[in-house]
């Protein structure tokens, strides 16, 4: 028998056991062969059925794009050291602003990017950790990581090493640089990346200093990157049964989406500059004061015609007949009176109904809508944007709503597959029931601190100093009081 | 222009039709082709795709073969021209569409049916096609034929409210981003359909919000609202000096708050012995002392050369990032070393370098294999070899202006 048969048999027979232990699970080879063979598949199938995950990651992008092929069907196993705790636990926010016995698992965001894995709690460090993961990669699709390059490298669970377990591994490596270099060990989070990627430079306010964006954007961008990185080797290896190394370097995946502006530079030596909310070629084009404190509506006009729509929804009043403001370029030059002009003219009105009036007369408009609108809003509510998850009794957490996923299939209905498992709580299970470990083994990990399912330096995370982010103006004037009932 | 050494793509064999214009819709077909597959991106004959019109251009003087934005989105594809108003137009992408495995679009949810181009209609021409609609909202719901672009997505999405300072009106993030956003987060679903037609033998439509994508990103501030009821707001301008852009000699930088017992390794960094003082060195210190830190700090770096200070800290293992210029990313070393550019000959636009990929395969990965394409340049060469149309049957479709 070759190494790769031996493999492959223990694959099979792991495989066996994972089958007896959990859910109806079909292996993803068993459910191609099935379709070759024309025997009826359950049109409740999803894409991923029978790939496992590994997930040895942490804060956003990885645990989220992880997640997203937990939703997509994959089976993930999300691996978290119980030796320290996730940088974002400390940022909350926590079910009622009780971080409790358990603070690190009762993390809103955190919560939301690993819903539906199972836990493994593991300090690979140990020798055993890392035969313990070795094992896990031995039997499992793909592994996605997070560490800098020398992490996994010095502890024998680089790719080298861990293809030599399992030939066809898919296996991702997320780093803020890439794995090559001469920034490869440097270290970075979103916000260090927002700026290098030149995203800082290009966003703010006109007039204003460069400005960080949104919460740890740089990570959505290579959390979805990561998620193409790793279907289209999935693809690739259905076809070949070939696996493969995936590099992602999230400062690569920033600067991707200001293409054109880099290009900008090199053939035109011109160096954008950041715009605000302006176009350069569409006035008006901005935000506008509506009723109610910090209440505002986006207008933007596209053309003439957009513009002779505005002036009949607004009564055309005698500002709005100036030569000056008839055509694109009058509009453009004068755009700051024109702002003026048009802010006096929404700044009163019910943002909601003002949207929809322009809407219908072919205006672009908007409400700019804040974290509580989102959770009102029709339009997600429609499409079942948001998804209700239930929390075990034991965690306190109950019922909450998390957002799904930005697309729809037609033929092939998803959903968040559960909550985000408990720290740990997956341990005996996987250990048991996937990789062969006696009971007896699994208390003796447990004993050396190798698995573990609490992390006692975390005990004294607070809770959000909520007043404090009330006069700092983080949060709004006062908290809604039926945000559990929606 | 050099392909890439590795095979042919992961995603080789693959054909994509991409009848998608500006930004989504276009990057999400490139994003596949970079990756092997095969893409015939369709263009209005005349005027072709709209970001033909988008600046900035090669040199400066608006053309439609000199656009940076279209250039950028479309390597790696071939254009035809093709008028989809036409029933002889529509009767060619129908017979595409059979012999493909991908459609993207990101027209307005009407447009499609409106030119009996809906998804049943591509289905039944080929049961097997993917079809990927990327829209601002949509294709269902009370808002799905709105009409929206960059900011108004942004607006509707949730992140302009939390983006800014309180004093002032929400700002949207910088340059066309939702596009980006709409065409990356579209690559995941069509892929998925893609794996799922391997069991199901059956294609699907792929229905991708743009807002949805922005509103995804939003991971404290949905869950603020759904486990605490409380709603995020700008921020107001106190208490900077961590995690902000700040001012360096020359430019800009971010300082990161140090982690525990870094410190004093953190003020000589940044070059502030007044700042290595106990009382500062504690999360609790620096928000008792936070106007004195935001002084000192900030009088600290404005003395400093911000790749040198960059620099200086990643080697000291101490997390800081430097506001980057397009002009600072293509000089950046890193991005050499990764071969992030590509160096294009163009026949009207000339040689340029382009952006490339954002990760490299160990054996598939991005490839270049072909420039942007002039508009309507393979026309001739997609309606013989695809559809085995003879010379005078090409000539009589363009005298007709269907191509």
């Amino acid at each position: 028998m070759s190494p790769k048969d031996r493999l492959e048999g223990e694959f099979a027979c792991a495989r066996q056991e994972a089958g007896a232990m959990s859910a109806p699970h079909r292996t993803e080879r068993e459910s191609l062969a099935a379709s070759r063979l024309g025997k009826p598949q359950d049109e409740h199938a999803r894409p991923l059925e029978g790939v496992r995950v590994i997930d040895a990651s942490h804060v956003f992008a990885i645990p989220y794009a992880t997640g997203l092929l937990c939703d997509l069907g994959a089976e993930v196993i999300k691996i978290q050291a119980h030796t320290r705790v996730d940088v974002m636990a400390a940022h909350g926010p926590f079910p009622e602003n009780a971080p409790g016995d358990r603070p690190w698992d009762r993390v809103g965001s955190l919560n939301t990017v690993n819903r539906g894995k199972r836990g493994l709690a593991l300090d690979f460090t140990k020798p055993a950790g890392v035969e313990i993961f070795r094992r896990l990669a031995a039997v499992s699709d793909v592994v996605a990581e997070s560490f800098t390059p020398r992490v996994l490298k010095n502890l024998g669970l680089d790719y080298a090493s861990l293809r030599a377990l399992k030939p066809d591994l898919v296996m991702l490596s997320n780093t803020g640089y890439g794995h090559t270099g001469p920034w490869r060990e440097w270290g970075s989070v979103a916000t260090s990346l927002e700026a290098t990627s030149g995203m800082c430079w290009l966003s703010g306010y006109e007039d204003g200093a460069p400005s960080k964006i949104g919460q740890s954007y740089t990570d959505f961008l290579a959390c979805w990157s990561a998620v193409y990185a790793i279907l289209a080797s999935l693809y690739r290896r259905r076809r070949s049964g070939r696996g493969q190394w995936i590099d992602l370097s999230m400062y690569q995946a920033g600067a991707a989406t200001i293409g054109p502006l880099i290009m900008d530079y090199m053939a035109n030596g011109r160096i954008a500059a950041r715009i605000g909310n302006r176009h350069e070629t569409m006035a008006p084009h901005g935000v506008y004061p509506r009723a109610g404190e910090d209440r505002w509506i986006a207008i933007a006009v596209g053309s003439d015609v957009d513009w002779q729509a505005l002036r009949r929804v607004m009564g055309d009043p005698a500002w709005a007949r100036e030569s000056c403001f008839e055509d694109m370029p009058g509009r453009l030059a004068h755009r700051q009176a024109l702002d003026r002009a048009l802010g006096g003219w929404t700044a009163g009105r019910d943002a909601a109904a003002l949207a929809a009036l322009l809407q219908a007369a072919g205006v672009m408009a908007g409400v700019v809508e804040n974290g509580r609108d989102l959770l009102h809003d029709e339009q997600l509510r429609s499409r079942g944007f948001f998804e209700r998850v239930a929390h075990p009794p034991q965690s306190g957490i109950g019922t909450r709503r998390y957002m799904g996923r930005p697309w729809r299939l037609s033929a092939t209905p998803l959903s968040i597959a559960g909550p985000a498992p408990r720290l740990g709580e997956h341990n005996r299970e996987i250990l048991t029931g996937l990789l062969g470990y006696s009971p007896g083994e699994v208390d003796a990990l447990e004993h050396e601190g190798v698995i573990g399912c609490e992390i006692t330096s975390a005990r004294s995370i607070q809770p959000l100093p909520l007043a404090g982010m009330r006069r700092n103006r983080r949060i709004g004037a006062q908290a809604d009081p039926d945000y559990r009932d929606l | 222009m050099t392909g890439d050494p590795a095979g042919d793509g992961a995603l080789a064999g693959l054909r994509v039709l991409d009848l998608g214009h500006q930004i989504a819709g276009p990057y999400c077909a490139r994003l596949l082709a970079d990756q092997g597959a095969e893409v015939i991106k369709v263009e209005r004959p005349g005027t072709g795709d709209v970001s033909r019109a988008m600046g900035p251009y090669a040199g400066g003087e608006p053309h439609p073969e000199k656009s940076l934005t279209f250039l950028y989105l479309n390597y790696n594809k071939r254009s035809l021209t093709l008028d989809l108003k036409k029933a002889e137009g529509r009767r060619i992408l129908l017979a595409l569409a059979q012999q493909a495995d991908v459609l993207v679009e990101n027209f307005e949810p009407r447009v499609m049916p409106s030119l009996g181009l809906d998804h049943a209609a591509l289905s039944a021409a080929n049961p097997g096609l993917v079809l990927t609609s990327i829209s601002n909202f949509g294709q269902t719901g009370p808002r799905r034929d709105w009409r929206g672009n960059d900011l108004i997505d942004y607006a509707l999405s949730g992140i302009m409210s939390i983006s800014g300072t309180a004093l002032r009106e929400p700002v949207k993030h910088g340059y066309h981003q939702a596009g980006y956003v709409g065409g990356l987060a579209g690559v995941i679903p069509t892929l998925a359909a893609l794996l799922m037609r391997d069991t199901s033998g059956r294609g699907q439509q792929v229905d991708v919000a743009i807002a949805e994508a922005l509103t995804s990103t939003l991971l404290l501030t949905v869950p603020y609202y759904t486990y605490m009821g409380e709603t995020q707001t700008r921020r107001a301008p106190v208490g900077d000096s961590f995690g902000n852009c700040a001012r360096a000699r020359d430019g800009w930088v971010v300082a990161h708050a140090p982690r525990s017992g870094e410190w004093n390794d953190f003020c000589e960094v940044v070059g502030a012995p007044l700042l290595a003082d106990p009382k500062f060195a504690t999360t609790r210190g620096k928000i008792a002392h936070a106007a004195e830190l935001d002084r000192l700090l900030g009088a600290a770096l404005a003395k400093q050369d911000r790749f040198a200070l960059f620099e200086h800290a990643n080697r000291k293992k101490i997390l800081f990032g430097v506001v980057q210029t397009p002009q600072d990313l293509a000089n950046c070393p890193q991005l050499a070393e990764r071969g992030f550019f590509h160096e294009i000959d163009h026949p009207v636009a000339g040689r340029l370098r382009y952006p490339g990929q954002t990760f490299e395969g160990s054996e598939e990965g991005f490839r270049l294999s072909r420039r942007p394409p002039l508009l309507g340049e393979h026309t001739g060469e997609i309606l013989r070899g695809e559809l085995g149309c003879s010379a005078a049957e090409v000539a009589r479709l363009r005298a007709a202006g269907v191509v």
